[in-house]
């Protein structure tokens, strides 16, 4: 009888170690996996968006969860029109984002556009600002849902 | 022992992955801290930081521009093709692939088709000894050949395979070196802007640009801060600060005012640019060749 506890009992400490295991090994998995499909998911989702107009060789790229924000700052030339494009991954939901010239003024907002990207020339070259923000949501269990975020600039010669 | 190989293949796999996936964005360098924690939030939430980028505009801008002022297409002022060898250290590697990426926009631009090749193939065996090779597959090699003759193509494919390069360092927490090839990148596009201006004088539109690198420069030294953690880039730092400190003497132009035209069309800015005096302009061109020459030997 003792016999039978004391093999039942290692039998329960294996499940349990086999379990933890797995668990850490999830956590580490998820997000390596995750951030090694932004590179493809820019690649396939997002740089054709860009159409006619060149891009630009940094990769700007994150992920993101609910209620991150993320900044890109970048030089833009004058004489020459640009295609900035957010793309995300659709599990971050409606990503809120604006862009805003030199001087602070908000000149486009995700809240009063219906596409996803923003067409623009330059007549002074300047720096230009692009805040995104991932909308926070309520969440009833431990579950965080993350995914990939993308800015993407284009540039083509003033048509 | 059931337990113990079990633990083991875990650790094993955990460290496999630590070392060949990209790094988690929250380990980024280049971020900054800005939110806190808020009651309900998760550990994973609470410990969050705001991601700040710094994109530097590609040579390619800059190349196309030395095209479009009317400048005649010059070899002789690119990187030597034989000087690849000389480049033995990770940072001559990384530098001088950004130059020799620039040169390769540069003869891509002019339709020099030959000059091209040689750059593609240059810029390559620096990638493959950088360990990032997957950048300059076979298959990009093969499009840069069969796009030979269309420039707007070749211009793509170029951009398309310096940004892989670019998200393969960063994503596997080489974001020090990528920081190097962008600006060995941008230094080579200052460097023939440079050149062109010594050619064919001053008060063009080239030279505006030339000018107008103040604000690209100080988001690229941004960049190098960032990820600088190691001091690898000190050295590059230093020599980006000491162009910056001439730049400092240009009169950086009035205040931007935004247009939206009647068609829904947005133009930013159209105020006065920036400007900057001959001698300080002599003075930029001095520099810039001078730390160009000391990076490419």
């Amino acid at each position: 009888m003792r016999k039978f506890f004391s093999r039942r009992l290692r039998e329960l400490r294996t499940r349990d170690m086999e379990r933890k295991a797995i668990i850490v090994l999830l956590i580490v998995m998820l997000p390596a996996f995750a951030f090694s499909q932004c590179r493809r998911f820019t690649k396939v989702s997002c740089i054709p968006a860009l159409g006619e107009y060149i891009p630009n060789e940094n990769f700007n790229s994150a992920v993101l969860i609910p209620g991150d924000q993320a900044e890109l700052m970048m030089t833009f030339y004058a004489g020459q029109d640009y295609r900035v494009l957010i793309c995300t991954e659709d599990i971050l939901g409606e990503v809120d984002y604006t862009l805003s010239d030199e001087s602070g003024k908000t000149i486009f907002d995700s809240k009063n556009m219906d596409r996803g990207f923003m067409d623009f020339s330059v007549a002074k070259t300047q720096q230009v600002k692009v805040n995104l923000s991932v909308p926070d949501r309520p969440s009833t269990n431990q579950l965080i849902h993350e995914g990939c975020a993308t800015v993407l600039i284009g540039y083509k010669e003033k048509g | 022992m059931k337990n113990i190989s079990l633990w083991i293949f875990a650790a094993a796999l955990c460290l496999t992955l630590g070392l060949t996936s990209c790094g988690d964005v929250s380990k980024d360098d280049s971020l900054t801290k800005a939110n806190t924690a808020a009651d309900g939030q998760t550990e994973q939430q609470a410990d969050r930081v705001k991601k700040i980028f710094y994109s530097i505009p590609s040579p390619v801008e800059m190349v196309s521009l030395i095209q479009d002022v009317g400048s005649r297409y010059d070899y002789s002022l690119l990187n030597k093709v034989e000087n690849r060898t000389k480049y033995s250290s990770a940072k001559s590697k990384a530098v001088n692939l950004g130059i020799y990426g620039a040169d390769l926009s540069y003869t891509s631009v002019f339709n020099q088709n030959q000059e091209s090749i040689l750059y593609m193939s240059c810029a390559k065996q620096l990638a493959d000894e950088l360990g990032v090779s997957s950048a300059f597959s076979n298959e990009t090699i093969a499009r840069v050949e069969e796009n030979l003759e269309n420039r707007d193509s070749l211009l793509h494919i170029i951009t398309e395979t310096f940004y892989e390069l670019d998200a393969y360092l960063k994503e596997n927490d080489r974001s020090n070196i990528s920081a190097q090839v962008i600006t060995g990148g941008w230094l080579e596009g200052l460097y023939l802007a440079s050149k062109m201006v010594q050619m064919y004088g001053k008060g063009n539109e080239l030279s505006d640009r030339i000018v107008d690198q103040r604000l690209a420069l100080k988001d690229l030294i941004s960049l190098n801060k960032a990820y600088n953690k190691d001091g690898s880039l000190d050295d590059v730092l230093m020599d980006l600060e000491s162009l910056e400190a001439i730049y400092a003497e240009a009169d950086a132009g009035g205040s931007v005012e935004t247009q939206v035209a009647a068609d829904g069309k947005v133009t930013l800015g159209g105020s006065p640019a920036a400007k900057m005096s001959d001698a300080v302009m002599d003075k930029l061109i001095v520099k810039t060749i001078e730390i160009r020459q000391k990076y490419v030997m």
